[in-house]
């Protein structure tokens, strides 16, 4: 009997220490900054349109250091629902109801404000080639097919139905090509394209039909600056890559790219966190370590 | 004669040759690692690369330029080593308490109960780890730290803890339960209480092999790869305190190696040779605990241990136990419980059986196709030259042999190896080999390395459990060695065999490391032949949980996993029994013991 007292009374000290540290651990907390590893496009984006009131984008700034890294978007909306001073930046076609996005500069992220530009905080979502291979009509047959299915109004009708933002500009009828196409066509690159990608080449296949079923399509993404490197080596032709942000200018010699699709960053906070709007500047001072306190926000 | 001479020594070459493989296969590894990080390490400095303060890799360097980007990994060697000591805290205790719980405190059934939970969290993919980590026990840390947020060294602690504690556990217990219980029984009739028995008299003698427990979780815990990428937060800087976020070395790799620069991809597989160094270190110091022959046979003499001392001490030990074993089941209940309730309402015959196409809806078979595959592949390579290694070791080879020793270092070596290392030496090797594309061959052959240990050691073990006698009984009726070993003891050991075999499946069903930069690790449809990409089921867990868009069915894959796992580890316990019942016409009780531990050892090596 003296046993079980004494193991009642060494979990009741075990509880009671436990909630003596929880109460010593009120007050207002830091903002838990949540950021992408940097291979991603999103990143790179966001780093680029976020700047300070000077100019300094935050790109040049750096990353405050300490904050939250993840290599996945899933991952970044998860920390988020779970933290209430959370905040992180996903493409909004990911949002789901366990956070709360943000307006930037008083403006909704939805399409429409993307497509006129009032939004700020979008990118584009690009395909690229090889720019040598391209200009000289060296790409393989299968893939400029694709290329050109890529570029067609049935894609953009893909994107829209997606929840992205549709490029207007150029777009054509596609039809399936005269002769049976053949041949492997690798893409790779962005994350954050990957789902996008997933739905376009199932409505190629399905549109071509019997003409590209010899088209075998391998898809493997791991990050914007991933498909980059793979265009730019590409000897064969048949190498697409998928960008979440603009192409650099130092790429432009080498990567032939258009736009499929506008795509908005939606900053992220914790459902129960007060604040409806934030502008770029303090998304700055938060990601470079500036601001600490979600209570500075509203000061302001 | 003279023809059945030539046999033999054939056979014995071969098996010789085989086990010389593993020689071969750890010092291929070592050499493509240091090869591929030379000219990084050239180009960088081995003192600013070791020692520099920070990670900020430029993709666009090349060899022979300046450099953009500055890469030290002092921060991640520090943050490894710390999430590695602290996980040991966590781990280590938790697996030593129970340990002593499994062998002195509880009856058989509760024993075995135990012993199944172990070995089941023992199987768990680290991919599930992680993701349970961050939903689950993430949001519980959330409330302590300063900035609401709790990824860092507590949360990977704790992850990484209860991810070692099957290896401790088991390990410990078999060291436990070595110890001749004439120990423990002296103990009391000198008037010890049971506690103190334990505590006092039983524990210090079986300290060298709870030793080895705490280097092979160390072990682990330094090459764990997927879990601590979620929830470390990632950052490359100092740990600061127990919920600033930082970054281990093996993150480091899988975070960047997709779109890593030319200089960046030399970093990173220097970042990984220093992995291996650490792994070196820690296959010495296991050799050194575990060839000590004083420490054995020592638990009498008096020790100051003064936390065990008294009869309280020795008492809340014991209480220590319980609530660790109890710790143990809750972990394990709630894990379980949760993927369930998350995953099954989504698990449809659509998700299980529809054929997948690009665009519509998503499906596993193509995984389970690529995975089957991988599977077969990797044991019709690692199965035969396991075999033929564990012969030569158990059957022709002498303990003192030099040649031997080389061999079991190399195994040791082998099994030691961070995964997300064997994904480098596969992307370097495998995937170069077979024309430079993902491919399920690629991936097959990486994995195949890597079981190898595992077949070998469980093989092996085995092999020991065939009574001598039935050996010298077909020597005496004129058989040779080579159909004694096929004829006889094979046959015998079969069971142990397949139980090596289905630990071997286990194992590239939960790793997922070595598969992203070999294999592939977007979502495919079927592969048509080995040379196409694919992802096996954890792997695709990873890519389904990735951009928010299939989290249902990246639970319900979560619960597939996790039923097949399970699965596995009942299929591989009843393979146990088999072997167990085979020989119990044996009256010999130590041998038995033997063949028992023999048969959980066969268990932790997976």
């Amino acid at each position: 009997m003296k046993t079980t007292k004494k193991t009642i009374l060494v979990i009741i000290a075990l509880i009671v220490a436990l909630t003596a540290i929880l109460a010593a651990c009120g007050g207002e907390k830091d903002i838990a900054v949540i950021a992408r590893t940097s291979g991603s496009g999103t990143r790179d984006a966001f780093e680029s349109i976020v700047k300070s009131e000077d100019g300094t984008s935050l790109k040049d700034a750096g990353l405050m250091k300490g904050a939250i890294e993840q290599d996945k978007t899933s991952a970044v909306i998860s920390l988020v629902s779970s933290t209430k001073t959370g905040i992180g930046y996903v493409s909004l076609g990911s949002v789901d109801d366990s956070v709360k996005v943000l307006k930037v500069e008083g403006v909704q992220a939805n399409a429409e404000n993307v497509l006129s530009g009032e939004y700020k905080m979008q990118r584009p979502f690009v395909i690229m080639t090889n720019k040598a291979l391209t200009e000289e009509g060296r790409l393989t047959p299968a893939t400029q097919d694709f290329v050109k299915f890529l570029k067609s109004t049935q894609a953009q009708q893909i994107v829209e139905e997606e929840g992205y933002v549709k490029q207007e500009e150029g777009a054509s009828e596609y039809t399936a090509p005269a002769e049976n196409l053949s041949g492997n066509i690798a893409v790779s690159g962005s994350t954050s394209v990957d789902p996008l990608m997933d739905k376009l080449i199932g409505k190629y296949k399905e549109i071509g039909g019997a003409k590209v079923a010899g088209v075998e399509i391998s898809k493997n993404c791991q990050g914007t600056s991933h498909g980059i490197s793979a265009v730019k080596a590409d000897t064969a032709g048949n190498a697409i890559g998928l960008g979440s942000s603009a192409v650099k200018q130092a790429d432009e010699a080498q990567i032939a790219h258009f736009s499929i699709a506008l795509d908005a960053i939606a900053v992220i906070v914790h459902p129960e966190n007060t604040l409806e709007d934030i502008s770029v500047a303090q998304l700055f001072d938060i990601y470079t370590g500036k601001i600490v306190k979600f209570s500075a926000l509203a000061a302001a | 004669m003279e023809k059945n001479s030539i046999k033999e020594k054939c056979g014995k070459l071969l098996f010789a040759a085989t086990a010389a493989l593993c020689i071969a296969a750890a010092a291929a590894i070592f050499v493509f690692i240091i090869i591929k990080s030379v000219p990084a390490l050239a180009e960088t400095g081995v003192g600013e690369f070791l020692f520099g303060t920070t990670w900020a890799p430029d993709a666009n360097d090349v060899y022979g330029q300046p450099l953009a980007g500055s890469y030290g990994i002092l921060p991640m060697l520090v943050g490894t080593l710390v999430a590695t000591v602290c996980a040991l805290a966590v781990g280590g205790t938790l697996g030593f308490f129970t340990a002593v719980f499994l062998s002195y405190y509880c009856g058989g059934k509760v024993k075995a109960v135990f012993t199944s939970v172990i070995n089941l969290l023992a199987g768990v993919p680290s991919v599930i780890f992680g993701f349970f980590g961050i939903k689950v026990i993430m949001p519980l840390f959330n409330a302590l730290s300063p900035t609401g947020n709790s990824s860092g060294l507590l949360l990977t602690s704790v992850i990484l803890g209860m991810m070692i504690f099957p290896t401790v556990a088991s390990l410990s217990k078999t060291a436990l339960e070595a110890v001749p219980s004439a120990y423990f029984e002296g103990a009391l009739a000198l008037g010890a209480t049971r506690d103190q028995a334990v505590f006092r008299t039983v524990v210090p003698a079986a300290k060298s092999g709870i030793t080895a427990a705490m280097i092979l979780g160390v072990g682990r815990a330094l090459g764990e790869t997927m879990a601590v990428v979620m929830v470390a937060g990632n950052s490359p800087q100092f740990i600061g305190g127990l919920f600033t976020s930082f970054r281990t070395m093996t993150a480091n790799i899988v975070l960047e190696m997709g779109y890593a620069g030319e200089v960046q991809m030399g970093a990173l597989f220097a970042t990984g040779g220093v992995l291996l160094v650490f792994v070196a270190i820690t296959v010495v110091l296991l050799s050194l605990v575990t060839s000590d022959k004083k420490t054995k046979g020592r638990g009498g003499k008096r020790r100051g241990n003064f936390l065990l001392n008294g009869r309280r001490a020795c008492f809340a030990g014991k209480v220590c136990g319980f609530v660790s074993a109890a710790f143990a089941l809750a972990f394990l209940a709630a894990l379980i419980i949760y993927l369930l309730v998350k995953g099954l309402p989504h698990i449809s015959t659509q998700l299980l059986f529809g054929a997948y196409e690009y665009g519509g809806e998503i499906s596993i078979l193509p995984s389970v196709a690529a995975t089957l595959m991988t599977v077969g592949i990797s044991l019709v390579i690692a199965l035969p030259l396991g075999i033929c290694a564990a012969i030569f070791l158990n059957e022709y080879a002498g303990s003192k042999n030099p040649f031997v020793r080389v061999i079991r270092g190399a195994i040791d070596v082998l099994s030691g190896v961070p995964s997300i290392v064997y994904g480098l030496f596969g992307a370097v090797t495998f995937v170069t080999l077979l024309g430079g594309n993902y491919s399920i061959a690629a991936g097959a052959l990486t994995i195949s390395v890597m079981l190898l240990p595992t077949v070998i050691r469980a093989t092996e073990e085995s092999l020991r459990a065939v009574p001598m006698s039935l050996r010298e009984g077909a020597l005496a009726l004129g058989a040779g060695k080579l159909r004694t070993v096929f004829t006889v003891v094979l046959p015998s050991a079969l069971p142990g065999i397949i139980a090596a075999a289905i630990l071997s499946v286990g194992r590239v069903m939960s790793e997922s490391a070595p598969f992203m930069f070999t294999m592939g690790s977007s979502i495919q449809p079927m592969p048509e032949g080995a040379m196409s990409g694919g992802t096996t089921l954890a792997v695709l867990l990873y890519y389904l949980s990735g951009e928010n868009l299939y989290t249902d069915e990246a639970y319900a894959c979560a619960c597939v996993l996790m039923f097949i796992v399970l699965l596995l580890n009942a299929a591989a316990e009843v393979m146990g029994r088999l072997l167990q019942r085979k020989f119990q016409g044996e009256k010999n009780v130590n041998k038995k013991r033997g063949r028992k531990r023999a048969l959980e050892r066969a268990k932790e090596n997976a």
